[in-house]
């Protein structure tokens, strides 16, 4: 644990569904080959992306199983981490300390979803009580207010956190708030090490790593990750201007994810069915989010190629 | 016939009852007769279980099925406090389903449901379409919304949703409104020629509620005397005493901006009044023990216990 670092990109999964709403289980292996073929090799397993908070909890027990055993198949995922926050505490300690027993490789948390935490001390207290159900493996808090609706500054939870959680390694940072975000770069941990910060705004990437961000966590990942690892690679050798071309081509992505997802009651309905799109279909979302009808999902696909999306999303 | 009874009401006096945890937040049934004791002879009619107050959101659906049960058995042996109704709103659809199935078999009253909060439905549509296959579950089980949207975030217009859901839900027979807004509250007093009933969840609008003829309050369980003689200075139209017994409401509510709002504050005035239900869990925190000497003292200010 002493070594573990997020860096690169990193999907956050969607979950593969059947027709009638049931977890496809038989689906992942499918698609721990499509990521290993993108170049994936570490994942976000059950966030927001994965509509974790739609699922029961034995669903995403299941579901850790089967990405851990498929995942780790011929060695094709080395890192894959566990969000097990929602409603209950409760429930985040079965799924967390479940997620440690079948080998995942780091759990992470939204705050509470439903009682609202007002202070960096009520949201350590929380995040302390899940992690210690893990005590092997890292915590990675999941910070997302304009989700969640928990607003706690984020270098004062860590400040408050880094004595009291001893398996706490970072954040991953869903928040357009950069200058907050750096606070948290430049914050150590009880061992003296940069916590690590990973950011998950795919659309303002590019201004999160120049600042310093560890790696990235993201939806459009999963679909688009050769954009990005080009993007990265040109920031390293300084070219601005080519990384800024590639984070242009995101957002011009993105920013049809939410004109179609203005009729599918959130943006997991749009970002998903991409994947049929590249070749992958993982089926509908659960309710309340609604799917496209056909005639959208068409001009929705038709928009991306035009964008010239199939030929610059892969690396 | 319809499965369920279109002229359906919830009668009398309902409190929100809380649950309660050990010192670890593990759930603690041993509380319940002396909870249940006091409810049945403080002129509470029935209890409203597991929605914000009983902390239904921090439970699991195991510990929620259990709960169920304890409050329909307790029941059998009460005088008064008859009628049970199961909240069984969850963060997403398939337990909700689950725990509707779960309320019907085992008997209650009628079962209420408030939005998901995570992923938001972001129109009435959206909500009737959801709460359809919830209620769909219990097909022969009044439903009812529960609308609270400033915990859920979710800011839809429930008159609109009753109009929407009409044909849709057979079972649907009105909504709980802890929502605060009168002018939405009175809409939905006429919503679709006025047929379906409406509870209020707010403690300072009872006199306001009634002006409306909203009737059923669903209340925090040392109410009930306040409720009772409010209700009959209201009916008797004496409204000068009326507004007395509101605004004795009013400042035990106040007295959240001192130490928070919601069970833990509840719990304590519980325990001032020598019913002990015990802890809050987690993301709540009990009130210090200093916190709650405070408050001790604030209710005797305020007239609400003797010294």
């Amino acid at each position: 644990m002493e070594d573990f670092k997020l860096t690169g990109v990193l999907p956050a999964t969607f979950t593969p569904m059947k027709a009638n709403g049931d977890v496809d289980y038989d689906k992942i292996d499918e698609y721990c080959e499509f990521l290993s073929r993108e170049g994936i090799r570490q994942i976000y397993v059950n966030g927001s992306t994965g509509e974790g908070p739609s699922l029961t909890a034995e669903e995403r027990m299941r579901l850790t199983e089967c990405w851990v055993k498929y995942g780790k198949k011929n060695g094709r995922l080395s890192k894959i981490i566990i969000q097990v926050g929602g409603t209950c505490l409760k429930d985040s300690i079965t799924m967390a300390k479940h997620a440690e027993t079948i080998g995942a490789d780091a759990i992470s948390t939204l705050p509470p979803l439903y009682f609202p935490v007002a202070t960096p001390q009520d949201l350590v207290e929380h995040v302390r009580a899940v992690a210690a159900a893990a005590p092997t493996i890292p915590m990675y808090y999941y910070h997302i207010p304009f989700r969640s609706g928990v607003n706690i500054n984020m270098e004062q939870f860590l400040l408050a956190g880094r004595d009291v959680i001893p398996t706490l390694r970072g954040i991953k940072f869903s928040d357009k708030d950069l200058v907050q975000m750096c606070a948290c770069l430049r914050t150590k941990d009880a061992r003296g090490r940069n916590f690590n910060i990973v950011f998950g705004s795919d659309e303002q990437m590019l201004g999160a790593m120049a600042l310093g961000a560890d790696g990235a966590i993201g939806s459009t990942y999963n679909w688009m990750s050769g954009t990005f690892r080009r993007l990265l690679t040109r920031l390293d050798q300084g070219d601005l201007q080519a990384a800024r071309l590639e984070q242009t081509r995101s957002q011009d992505v993105v920013k049809q994810v939410f004109a179609f997802g203005e009729k599918t009651n959130g943006t997991v309905s749009t970002l998903k069915v991409v994947m049929s799109l590249v070749g992958l279909d993982l089926g509908p979302v659960r309710g309340p989010m609604r799917e496209l009808e056909t005639k959208d999902k068409e001009a929705f696909f038709k928009a991306l190629t035009d964008l010239g999306f199939m030929e610059w999303r892969k690396e | 016939m319809a499965a369920v009874d279109p002229n359906f009401r919830v009668k009398g006096t309902i409190a929100a009852p809380l649950t309660s945890f050990t010192q670890d937040g593990e759930l603690d049934l041993s509380d319940m007769p002396t909870y249940v004791r006091f409810l049945d002879t403080h002129d509470i009619d029935g209890v409203f279980i597991l929605g914000t107050m009983g902390e239904g959101m921090s439970l699991t659906v195991e510990e929620r099925k259990k709960i169920a049960e304890e409050w329909v058995k307790a029941t059998k042996t009460t005088q008064r406090l008859k009628t049970v109704v199961v909240h069984i709103g969850t963060g997403n659809l398939k337990e909700s389903m689950e725990l509707a199935q779960h309320a019907e078999k085992i008997g209650a009253n009628a079962i209420a449901c408030m939005s998901p909060n995570y992923n938001k439905p972001k129109d009435e549509e959206a909500l009737v379409k959801y709460m359809k296959k919830v209620a769909a579950e219990a097909p022969k089980t009044p439903f009812y919304l529960y609308d609270i949207n400033f915990m859920t975030g979710v800011y839809l217009n429930t008159a609109r949703f009753l109009e929407l859901a009409t044909g849709q839900i057979p079972t649907l027979r009105g909504a709980k409104v802890s929502s605060r807004e009168l002018p939405a509250l009175t809409d939905c007093t006429y919503a679709v020629g006025g047929r379906y009933q409406i509870m209020i969840g707010t403690d300072e609008q009872m006199l306001t509620a009634l002006a409306l003829g909203v009737d059923v309050p669903v209340l925090n369980g040392f109410l009930g005397g306040i409720f009772t003689r409010l209700k009959a200075a209201f009916d008797a139209k004496d409204f000068d005493t009326a507004r007395k017994e509101q605004i004795l409401a009013r400042k035990l509510v106040l007295e959240r901006g001192r130490y928070g709002g919601g069970p833990p504050m509840v719990k304590s005035i519980m325990r001032c009044l020598g019913v002990d239900i015990g802890h809050v869990r987690l993301p709540l925190t009990d009130l210090t023990s200093e916190q709650e000497k405070n408050l001790r003292q604030d209710l005797i200010d305020i007239g609400f216990i003797e010294k």
